[in-house]
């Protein structure tokens, strides 16, 4: 990751709402960096969707709503790319649901997914089948926390 | 500032759907596209505002955020995967 070619990456959407609950946290950190072009952010409809509809589950003493998602939605549209269209090219074995965040990845020539999903990290796992089928099929994608990802935005700042 | 643009047809007409569907006139929509664009975001910080506010004070760790997020996803699907209807 350079500072002339900012690395592409697709976030999971707990990394969104994560960012608006813990100012302070990586995912915020990760989505600063967005901001700021350190990294460039894709997102696809189903992402967008599970942005939209994540308020429904999350535990209310959190105090997210519905207008605090769509404020932080109507900004991702001053840095994100949003993407269209995104053809099917991996199913998940454990949970298909997490496709929907590798197909937008190699789509957009993503290099990074972040995430903390244990699903997603177990295709990064080359002692197990998935991990070596996905590294094969996929080699340069990545699926790391936002923590790795805050990390290397710092390093990349020189921070 | 005006400008003058070449687009390929099946863009213009994407444009003008969309511009319909918002109600505005075409030059407006495509206006406030590029206003949007070249906005500066927020800091996240003024995204968050109270909610962020109550968190720092709530003594919650970023674990158990994570936890509860991934939590939450999990159901969202889970309710989604239902089948509805009888």
């Amino acid at each position: 990751m350079s500072r002339t070619d900012p690395a592409r990456v697709v976030f999971d959407c707990n990394v969104y709402s994560q960012a608006l609950i813990s100012p302070k946290g990586p995912a915020a950190a990760c989505l600063t960096g967005a901001q700021q072009g350190d990294i460039l952010p894709f997102v696809s409809d189903y992402v967008l969707q599970e942005v939209r509809e994540l308020p429904r589950k999350i535990k209310p003493k959190y105090g997210v709503d519905d207008t605090s998602i769509e404020r932080l939605i109507h900004d991702l549209e001053t840095f994100a790319y949003f993407v269209k269209d995104v053809p099917s090219v991996y199913v998940h074995p454990i949970d298909p649901d997490d496709s929907h965040y590798i197909d937008p990845a190699v789509a957009t020539k993503a290099q990074i997914i972040t995430t903390r999903d244990e699903h997603l990290h177990r295709l990064m796992d080359q002692t197990q089948q998935i991990g070596r089928d996905f590294k094969r099929l996929f080699p340069a994608i990545a699926v790391i926390g936002p923590e790795t990802l805050a990390e290397r935005i710092r390093q990349q700042r020189g921070l | 500032m005006d400008i003058s643009i070449s687009i390929p047809d099946e863009v213009a007409t994407q444009l003008e759907k969309r511009a319909e569907a918002s109600g505005q006139p075409l030059p407006a929509f495509v206006s406030h596209l590029v206003t949007t664009f070249t906005a500066r975001p927020t800091p996240i910080e003024e995204l968050s505002g109270e909610i962020g506010r109550r968190f720092l004070q709530s003594g919650i760790t970023e674990g158990e955020l994570a936890d509860d997020l991934e939590r939450a996803k999990h159901e969202l699907r889970a309710a989604r995967r239902k089948p509805t209807g009888t």
